[in-house]
C-alpha cells in the first residue's frame, strides 16, 4: 500500500491546484488500487505530520508519496518524521508547488499536470528499498581559505570553540581589503584601530596557523575529511630570522608603485605591506628585485634567500571555510576612463585618506600631488549595469558618503559632489549618516554619469540632474569611482580548485540564499563575507560567526553518520572490465579484492559510474535505472504529451525551482525527474520516453566546469550526443533531445530552457 | 526554432569570428549617394586605394541605402525592404558589400540583420520583393571598409609612398561604433582601428574631448533642425581645433559633409576635412587634382602643401 | 498614469494597444530606471530641448508624443542605448515613436525630409546628382555618370514601384495635406 500525502500549502498549493479532486482522483479513479490518498492544510506541521506517521501504522503502508513543495525545503522534515516509522528513504517526494502550481497560471491544467508528476513518484516508489547509515570519523581541523575579516573573525571564534585552524593567505599578511582602509561606516571608526587586535589576536593564537603567501591547490577527499594540498611561494627571506628591522627596505633602491596603496605611492622590491603586518615580515618581490644584493649584505639576521623555491605541502581537514572576497572591477578603457591618473577608485581614495599611507592622509591628486578643488564621486560605476555588474554593490552608496563627509570635515572649502541613481542607506543608523552629509554641504546630484570626458588633468563629467533635467557639464579635477565589487580572483581559482557553484554574478552560491546562507551544496564546505555577496563589514562579521558556529556543529563529534546512498554493485554481473573505476573521479571502487566494492565512505553518489557500466552490474540507489524508469512510466502514463527534464540536484533542479518562486510560466508540458547529476541519466532514460510516446527530452545541468560532481555534465553532453544521433536514426529527430548548462541561481535560464523545448517540439 | 538555430545561437560568437577571418577579397562597393554625387573625390581614392591593395571592386545597380536619418524614422518597414533590395543586387552576382559611409553601413547591416532575425520581416521584405520579382535568402554580408583596410594593414604600408606626417583628428561618426553588436570584438568606447591606418600613414592621431560623439548631422537633424546640428558640429570642432589638428579624418561620407558643409556655414571654423580613403590616396602619393580636392568646402590647399613638403622629405 | 492605466486605456483601440505594445516589447522601457545616463550623454540634449530620458518615461507611461517636436532632435547617435545600464534600447524607441508620430499625422516633421523621400522616390537617391559633379567625374576619370540604378530605367522604374507599395509617400504626403488643412483652419478661426 502506498499513502499519498496531498499538501494544500494554505493557499500557496491551494489556491492554484484543486488539491481536493486531486486527493479524490488518487482514491478513486487512479488505475492501480493500491493507492490511498489524502490532505491536509499544511502537511509540514505538527497536524501534517502526525497526519503522515498515523497513516503510515494504521495502514501499514509499504511507502509514502509527498506532494508539497520543493524537497530543498522540507525534505528532512518529511524525512525525519518518516523515519520515526518506517525506513527514512521509503519516501518519494512530488514537487508540485515551484514546479507546478506556482508556474501553471491555469487551474486546470495546474491539476492535470500534478497528477503525472505524483504518478511519477508513487510509481518511482515502488522499487524503494530501505537504506542504511554508517558513521565514520571525521578530522577535527579546520581550513580557512582567505585571511581577510571574514576569515580571521571566523578563526578565532572557532579557535574559541577548542578547533585548531589553518588560516590560508595568499598575500604576504593577512588582514584583507578591510586593514587597507582609512575609516569605516556608520561609526567613523580608524579601520586599522578596529582590526588591529583581531590581527594581534591571530598572530598569537596558539590553535591559528597562519599560512602566508599560499594558497590552495587542490581538495580532495570527503566531508569531515579533506586532503588539501597548499603551494606557498617563497618569500625569499628566512622568516624564522626576519626581524622586520626594515633596513633593508631602506637600502634597496629599487622604487615601483606599491599594490599594497592601489599604486598610489610606491615601494622597494623588499618590503612589509604595513606596520601591522601578520606576520610581521619582510618580502622580496621577485618582480621588481634587481638582484643587486643590497639587502642581502645590510641584513644582520641573514634572512635573505635569493633561492628560495615555492613549497607544497598537505594537510587533512574536516571542514573547510571559503573567505576569498572581492576586489573592484577595473574600468579602464571605458566610458569611465579609470586610466586617467585622476580617475581614482574608493579603495585608491581609502589608501590616499589613510594617515600612514602614501599621503600621510592628505587627498593629493596623482597627476601633480595638488590637493583638489572639486571632488566628485561617481556612484554605480560597474554597478547596477547589464554591461559590468547588474547587481548593486550594496556598500558604495555609504562608503562614498563616509569619505565625503570625512573629507568635508577636513577640508570645508573644497566642493564635494556625489552623483548617484538611488541612495541605497538601508541599515542601522545608515540614513542619518546620509542625512548628516547633506546637512554638510555635499552636493549629491541626482544623474549616472554617462561619460567622464579627460580635460588635460582635470575631467568633465557628463550628467543629468534628473531632477531639473539639464545636462551638466561638471568640470572635477579629482573623480572617485564608486567601483563595484566583483569576486576576487582567489574566489574564483578556489571555486574551481573545489568545484564550487557560483551564481550568474560570480560569486559563490549558498545552498540556500535565505535559510542557509554560508552553506554550501558540499557537506562540510563554507563560505562567508564577500565570497557569497558584496556587504559591509559587519555582515561579514556577522556570517563569520555564524559560519564558525555552522562548522562547530558539523564537528562537534568525532565521527559523522552517512547514508548509504550510494552506488552498488552486483558481484553476479559484474565482468570487472574496470570502468566504473576509471571514471570514477573519487576512488570509491576497490577493484583490489575478489569482487569489485563500492567504497561507501568515499562514494559521493553522484551515479556516473551506473551509465557507464557495460552489463548495468552498478547502480546508484534512490536513483536505479528502474527507479527513474517507473518515473518516467508514471508520468506519461498520465500525461503521455510530455517534455521530460532530467534536472541534476544542484543546478538545473535548483533553477526548475527558482523559476517557481519567481512565478514564472513554465508550459505544463515540462515534467521535470530530479536526478543526482546529470551525468547519471543514461542513454535509456534519454531514449525510452520517446518510445513512450514524449514530445521531448532535455537535460538541465550545471555551467561547464562547475559540475559539482567535476565532470559530470559533460559526460552527459558525449551521452546526448549520441543519443540525438541514434534519434535521427530512429526518425524521432535528435533535436527533441537537448542538454542545457545552467548555475543553481539561474531561474531564467531554466525558464528559457523550458520555452525553447516546447518551441522546438511542436 | 529548430535545433540548428539553437546552436547556432550558442555558437553565434565563434562564427562571427570565423566569417570575419575568411573576408571575401571581391567586393561589391556600395559608394552611396553623397560619395557619387557630391564629393567624387571619395568615390575616386576608394577605388584608387582597393586597386592598390590588391582588393577587386564591383558596381551593382544601387539606390540609396537609403539615408537611416530621415526613412528610417517615417517608416522602418520602408527603410528595411529597401536596404534588402539593394543587398539583393549583390547576392545575385554571390558578393559581400562593402561599404564607405557609416549610414550605408547602418543601413544594411540592420537591414539584414532585421530580415535575418524575425520570421515575420522575411515574410514580409520577400512579399514586398516579389512584386519587382526578387527575392532575398539572407547570405550576403556587410563591410565597412575601415575593418577590411584594418586587415590590409601591411598592404596599406606596403603602398604608402609618403610618411604624411599630419596631425590628424578622427572622427568615427556614431554608427560605425553604435549599437556595438556591429563589431563585437570593438571596444564602442576605445576603439583603435583608424587610429592604427593613420599612425601606418606616418601621421599622430590627437586625444581630444568628445573624440568619439556625433557630429550632429544624424537622425535626419541635417535636413530637419540645421540649428541643432550644427550647435553639435560647432562644439565638436571647438574640440578639435583646441588641439591643433591639421584635418579631421572621417570614415563617412555623410559626417564628412556635415563636417565640410557645416563648416563652411558656421564661418567660426576651417579645419580641412578627409575621408579615410582620400588620406591614404595622398599618402599613396595619388596627385590631389587627380581627386578633385577642389570639391571640398573648406580648402584642403593647407594639406596639400604639408604633404607635397612630406613628398620632398620622403625622397 | 500608471502603466497598467496606460495598457488599460489603449485597448480600447486595438492599432493603438499594438503600436504601444511594439515600442514596450521592442525597446524594453518597462526596464527603464530614469536615472539619466541617456540624456547625460546626449549631445542633442545640450542644445536643443530634447531629453530622453523624458521620453522614455512619457512612452512609458502612454502619453502620446505624436507633436513633441523635439523627437525630431534625435541624431541617432546612439549614445544612450550603448551606454544604457538597463538595457532599454532607446535609440530604438525613437525610431518608433516618430514612426508612430507619423502614421498618426503628427504636425512638426520638417518640410525638407518630405523633399528628401521624394527624390528617393523620383530619382532613387536622397542626395541625387547635379550637373556640375557629372563634370567633375569625368574629369577625375569616374563614369561619368555612376553606373546605379539612379540611372538605369528599369530600375528606377521596379523601384519607383516597389516604394509605392510601401506606401511611404502617401503617408507623409497626407499627415501634410492633413497639417495645411489644420493651418488654414485655424487661419479660418
Amino acid at each position: 500500500m502506498i499513502g499519498v500525502f496531498i499538501c494544500f500549502c494554505g493557499n500557496n498549493i491551494g489556491g492554484y491546484i484543486d488539491v481536493q479532486q486531486l486527493t479524490d482522483y488518487f482514491n478513486e479513479e487512479y488505475p492501480a488500487d493500491d493507492v490511498v490518498a489524502f490532505n491536509t492544510t499544511f502537511l509540514c506541521s505538527e497536524i501534517g505530520q502526525d497526519l503522515i506517521k498515523e497513516k503510515i501504522e494504521e495502514l501499514n503502508l509499504d511507502a509514502v508519496v509527498i506532494a508539497s513543495c520543493s524537497p530543498k525545503h522540507h525534505g528532512a522534515i518529511f524525512q525525519a518524521c518518516i523515519g520515526e516509522k518506517m525506513n527514512q528513504y521509503r519516501w518519494e517526494f512530488a514537487n508540485i508547488r515551484e514546479q507546478c502550481a506556482w508556474v501553471t497560471p491555469n487551474k486546470k491544467n495546474a491539476t492535470e499536470k500534478a497528477k503525472a508528476i505524483i504518478s511519477g513518484a508513487i510509481e518511482k516508489s515502488r522499487l524503494l528499498e530501505d537504506i542504511g547509515s554508517t558513521r565514520v570519523p571525521v578530522t577535527k581541523d579546520i581550513l580557512v581559505i582567505g585571511g581577510g575579516i571574514t576569515g580571521m573573525h571566523a578563526a578565532l571564534e572557532l579557535s574559541a570553540k577548542g578547533f585548531h585552524v589553518h588560516l590560508v593567505e595568499k598575500k604576504e599578511t593577512v588582514g584583507g581589503n578591510m586593514v587597507r582602509f582609512d575609516r569605516v561606516f556608520p561609526t567613523d571608526d580608524c579601520a586599522m584601530c578596529t582590526s588591529s587586535p583581531i590581527l594581534a589576536e591571530v598572530a598569537m593564537d596558539p590553535l591559528i596557523d597562519i599560512y602566508s603567501l599560499s594558497e590552495v591547490t587542490e581538495v580532495k577527499g570527503r566531508p569531515g575529511e579533506y586532503d588539501v594540498t597548499v603551494v606557498k611561494q617563497p618569500r625569499y627571506i628566512d622568516e624564522t630570522k626576519c626581524t622586520a628591522c626594515g633596513d633593508c627596505t631602506a637600502h634597496c633602491p629599487v622604487e615601483v608603485w606599491s599594490e599594497w596603496d592601489e599604486g598610489m605611492g610606491l615601494r622597494a622590491a623588499t618590503y612589509k605591506p604595513m606596520a601591522q603586518a601578520v606576520p610581521l615580515k619582510n618580502r622580496i618581490n621577485m618582480d621588481s628585485c634587481i638582484r643587486c644584493g643590497t639587502c642581502e649584505n645590510v641584513c644582520k639576521a641573514e634572512a635573505v634567500m635569493y633561492n628560495e623555491e615555492p613549497k607544497e605541502f598537505t594537510m587533512k581537514v574536516g571542514a573547510i571555510l571559503v573567505a576569498t572576497g572581492y576586489e573592484l572591477i577595473d574600468l579602464k578603457n571605458t566610458e569611465y576612463h579609470q586610466e586617467h591618473p585622476n580617475v581614482i577608485s574608493g579603495l585608491q581614495l581609502e589608501r590616499l585618506k589613510v594617515p600612514s599611507g602614501p599621503t600621510a592622509g592628505e587627498i593629493l591628486r596623482p597627476s601633480d600631488g595638488k590637493m583638489p578643488k572639486h571632488l566628485v564621486f561617481v556612484q554605480c560605476a560597474g554597478s547596477r549595469d547589464r554591461r559590468y555588474n547588474v547587481y548593486c554593490s550594496k556598500i558604495c552608496c555609504m562608503y562614498a558618503t563616509k569619505n565625503a563627509r570625512l573629507i568635508k570635515s577636513e577640508n570645508p572649502d573644497m566642493k564635494i559632489s556625489i552623483c548617484y541613481i538611488d541612495m541605497r542607506t538601508a541599515g542601522r543608523g545608515y540614513e542619518e549618516f546620509f542625512d548628516k552629509a547633506r546637512e554638510m554641504g555635499i552636493n549629491y546630484i541626482r544623474g549616472n554619469v554617462s561619460e567622464i570626458v579627460p580635460d588635460g588633468e582635470d575631467l568633465i563629467l557628463k550628467v543629468e540632474d534628473t531632477f531639473t533635467s539639464e545636462p551638466l557639464d561638471l568640470k572635477a579635477d579629482l573623480v572617485v569611482l564608486s567601483s563595484g565589487l566583483i569576486p576576487s580572483q582567489g574566489t574564483k581559482d578556489v571555486a574551481s580548485t573545489i568545484h564550487l557553484v557560483s551564481g550568474a554574478d560570480g560569486f559563490l552560491a549558498p545552498v540556500h540564499v535565505k535559510i542557509a546562507p554560508v552553506d554550501t551544496a558540499t557537506k562540510g564546505i563554507f563560505i562567508g563575507g564577500t565570497t557569497e555577496a558584496p556587504k559591509p563589514i559587519q555582515e561579514c562579521i556577522t556570517d563569520a560567526g555564524l559560519v564558525a558556529s555552522r562548522i562547530a556543529s558539523f564537528l562537534k563529534d568525532d565521527d559523522i553518520e552517512i547514508d548509504l546512498t550510494t552506488s552498488k554493485i552486483n558481484p553476479e554481473i559484474c565482468i570487472k572490465c574496470g570502468t566504473c573505476a576509471e571514471n570514477c573521479v573519487y576512488d570509491a571502487i576497490d577493484t583490489t579484492g575478489e569482487n569489485y566494492e563500492v567504497l561507501d565512505v568515499s562514494c559521493m553518489a553522484c551515479g556516473k559510474c551506473s551509465v557507464t557500466c557495460p552489463t548495468n552490474a552498478i547502480d546508484l540507489s534512490l536513483y536505479t535505472e528502474d527507479q527513474v524508469i517507473k518515473q518516467i512510466d508514471g508520468i506519461l502514463a498520465e500525461d503521455p504529451d510530455s517534455i521530460i527534464g532530467f534536472s541534476c540536484y544542484q543546478c538545473g533542479y535548483n533553477a526548475a525551482d527558482l523559476a517557481g518562486t519567481a512565478k514564472s510560466f513554465i508550459d505544463p508540458k515540462i515534467k521535470v525527474v530530479l536526478v543526482p547529476c546529470s551525468g547519471r541519466v543514461t542513454m535509456q532514460h534519454m531514449l525510452y520516453p520517446f518510445f513512450k510516446g514524449a514530445r521531448g527530452v532535455f537535460l538541465a545541468a550545471c555551467l561547464e566546469g562547475q559540475c559539482h560532481y567535476i565532470d559530470g555534465n559533460l559526460q552527459a553532453k558525449e551521452k546526448v550526443k549520441l543519443a540525438k544521433k541514434a534519434l535521427d536514426v530512429m526518425g524521432v529527430g535528435g533535436h527533441k533531445l537537448n542538454l542545457f548548462n545552467m548555475s543553481s541561481a539561474e531561474g531564467p535560464k531554466f525558464v528559457a530552457a523550458a520555452k525553447r523545448m516546447v518551441e522546438i517540439c511542436q | 526554432m529548430s535545433e540548428q538555430q539553437v546552436t547556432q545561437e550558442q555558437n553565434e560568437s565563434q562564427e562571427q569570428q570565423v566569417a570575419q577571418e575568411q573576408v571575401p577579397e571581391r567586393f561589391s562597393l556600395f559608394p552611396g549617394c553623397i560619395a557619387k554625387n557630391m564629393y567624387p573625390s571619395i568615390e575616386k581614392s576608394t577605388r584608387i586605394v582597393f586597386e592598390k591593395i590588391g582588393i577587386e571592386l564591383l558596381d551593382h545597380k544601387y539606390s540609396c541605402c537609403p539615408a537611416p536619418g530621415v526613412f528610417r524614422g517615417y517608416d522602418r518597414n520602408t527603410h528595411m525592404t529597401l536596404g534588402v533590395r539593394n543587398l539583393v543586387m549583390a547576392n545575385q552576382d554571390g558578393v559581400d558589400v562593402l561599404t564607405i559611409c557609416n549610414g550605408c553601413y547602418g543601413s544594411l547591416w540592420e537591414a539584414n540583420h532585421m530580415f535575418k532575425k524575425s520570421k515575420e520581416n522575411q515574410e514580409f521584405v520577400n512579399k514586398m520583393l516579389e512584386k519587382i520579382g526578387l527575392s532575398y535568402d539572407g547570405s550576403t554580408e556587410v563591410y565597412h571598409f575601415a575593418d577590411i583596410l584594418h586587415k590590409h594593414l601591411d598592404d596599406i604600408k606596403a603602398n604608402k609612398e609618403i610618411d604624411l606626417g599630419l596631425k590628424v583628428a578622427i572622427h568615427y561618426g556614431c554608427h560605425y561604433l553604435r549599437p556595438s553588436e556591429k563589431h563585437p570584438d570593438i571596444n564602442p568606447e576605445a576603439p583603435h582601428i583608424v587610429e592604427d591606418i593613420v599612425e601606418a600613414l606616418g601621421c599622430e592621431s590627437l586625444e581630444f574631448k568628445n573624440k568619439l560623439s556625433c557630429c550632429g548631422a544624424g537622425g535626419g537633424v541635417w535636413s530637419g533642425a540645421e540649428d541643432v546640428a550644427l550647435k553639435i558640429l560647432d562644439d565638436k570642432m571647438n574640440k578639435i581645433e583646441e588641439v591643433g589638428a591639421d584635418c579631421v579624418v572621417n570614415i563617412c561620407p555623410f559626417c564628412h559633409l556635415q563636417l565640410d558643409q557645416g563648416q563652411a556655414k558656421l564661418k567660426t571654423h576651417k579645419v580641412p576635412v578627409l575621408h579615410l580613403s582620400e588620406l591614404i590616396g595622398l599618402a599613396f602619393g595619388v596627385r590631389p587634382k587627380h581627386l578633385a580636392m577642389h570639391t571640398h568646402m573648406v580648402s584642403t590647399r593647407d594639406i596639400e602643401k604639408k604633404v607635397k613638403k612630406a613628398k620632398k622629405e620622403s625622397d | 498614469m500608471s502603466q497598467e492605466a496606460a495598457v488599460e486605456e489603449k485597448k480600447k483601440d486595438e492599432y493603438e494597444l499594438d503600436e504601444f505594445q511594439k515600442i514596450m516589447d521592442q525597446s524594453n522601457i518597462l526596464k527603464c530606471v530614469q536615472c539619466g545616463k541617456c540624456t547625460a550623454g546626449c549631445p542633442a540634449g545640450r542644445e536643443s530641448r530634447i531629453r530622453i530620458r523624458e521620453l522614455i518615461h512619457l512612452a512609458h507611461e502612454g502619453k502620446d508624443l505624436k507633436d513633441a517636436p523635439e523627437l525630431w532632435y534625435c541624431t541617432t547617435c546612439y549614445n544612450c542605448q550603448e551606454r544604457c545600464p538597463k538595457g532599454v534600447d532607446t535609440t530604438e524607441a525613437v525610431i518608433f515613436l516618430r514612426n508612430r508620430a507619423v502614421r498618426k499625422g503628427h504636425h512638426n516633421f520638417p518640410d525638407l525630409h518630405v523633399t528628401a523621400i521624394t527624390s528617393l522616390r523620383d530619382q532613387g537617391d536622397g542626395f541625387p546628382l547635379s550637373p556640375e559633379v557629372e563634370k567633375i567625374r569625368s574629369v577625375i576619370g569616374l563614369p561619368r555618370k555612376p553606373i546605379d540604378l539612379a540611372h538605369d530605367e528599369e530600375f528606377l522604374k521596379d523601384f519607383q514601384k516597389l516604394i509605392d507599395e510601401l506606401g511611404i509617400l502617401d503617408l507623409v504626403k497626407e499627415a501634410q495635406a492633413q497639417k495645411k488643412e489644420e493651418e488654414e483652419g485655424e487661419e479660418d478661426e
